[in-house]
């Protein structure tokens, strides 16, 4: 049982709950996301952030558009799609479930 | 004093030293390679070179200024390591990708030639050979039986002959095989026809006494 892979694997999936729920308040792109995660201290490295923006979007939970960006390169802005909304829904719910049985069990001490 | 280039990273142009652009090139090589297997594969480059653009653009408001490997190294530890993107840490596939990414740096894309000092007809075999690794009179001994069974084997073997290049020249020759064109290779590699020369004079000589 390797501890910083199960942390990973959890981090991963918190990472595309996160991003999801983001969205739904306001559309990003990606640096802002990234911003937001890592003053929360969810996001190790930057690129994580790519692979699953990447994956998501292929899963038609997010779509995005170009925006020109007078300071940088042109920026992808991403927003949740009516699917992404229903997944959020959903992972919201076992959300509440998995840390409510959590905390019972981890609080039977 | 330092040589710089000029690089076009997502749209924007950037003074690059040429050990910062070396170092930077690799590492968007191995993020390339790592989720090449992925759908929208280009898409995650993009978006990791797009974010790199935009930390050497906070870094360096000024265009005159040059990124240094120093700036490359800060942003390839802010991006992360393909395995740490991932989140891939356990020893085991850390390990394999280690290997995999070495023999990478080790060993030359093969390319599929017909070896035309390996042949019988026409060298396919031969070639498929090293390709493969494997001893070429398998592969021939395989296509005799196609041959006898089917039709196919002969239309195969005329298809693939017209295909498969003819290795004619030594870096076709090590491109083949799977070798690194070095200048000590291609050195290496002629004084192994050097040798096979003399020795088929050796043999006409001893043949003629």
């Amino acid at each position: 049982m390797n501890l910083e892979n199960t942390k990973a694997q959890m981090r991963k999936g918190i990472l595309e709950y996160c991003i999801l729920a983001m969205l739904k308040q306001q559309e990003a792109y990606a640096s802002e996301l990234i911003r937001g995660l890592k003053e929360q201290r969810l996001l190790v490295v930057e690129g994580t952030i790519y692979p699953l923006l990447t994956r998501l979007k292929n899963d038609g939970l997010l779509t995005y558009r170009w925006e020109e960006s007078t300071s940088g390169p042109p920026r992808k802005y991403y927003m949740i799609t009516p699917l992404g909304r229903d997944f959020l829904g959903e992972l919201h719910k076992s959300w509440q479930e998995l840390t409510a049985a959590v905390n019972e069990l981890t609080t039977l001490d | 004093m330092k040589k710089t280039m000029t690089v076009n990273i997502s749209g924007i142009v950037f003074h690059i030293d040429e050990d910062a652009y070396r170092k930077l090139d690799a590492y968007l090589g191995r993020i390339r390679r790592y989720f090449a297997s992925e759908t929208g594969s280009e898409e995650i480059l993009s978006g990791i070179e797009s974010r790199i653009a935009e930390i050497f653009r906070e870094k360096k408001q000024d265009d005159r200024q040059v990124v240094t490997l120093e700036d490359v190294n800060e942003a390839i530890s802010q991006l992360g390591e393909p395995s740490q993107i991932s989140g891939d840490n356990d020893d085991q596939s850390e390990g394999s990708r280690h290997e995999k990414d070495h023999g990478f740096e080790g060993e030359a894309p093969k390319r599929l030639f017909r070896d035309p000092e390996n042949k019988y007809i026409g060298g396919v075999c031969g070639g498929l050979g090293a390709y493969f690794q494997i001893d070429p009179t398998w592969v021939r001994v395989l296509f005799v039986i196609l041959f006898f069974a089917y039709t196919f084997g002969l239309v195969l073997y005329i298809v693939l002959w017209i295909v498969m290049p003819k290795a004619r020249t030594i870096s076709d020759r090590m491109s083949m095989r799977g070798q690194r064109i070095t200048l000590s290779s291609i050195e290496q590699s002629i004084k192994e026809d050097l040798r096979d020369i003399k020795k088929n004079l050796e043999d006409l000589s001893r043949g003629n006494v």
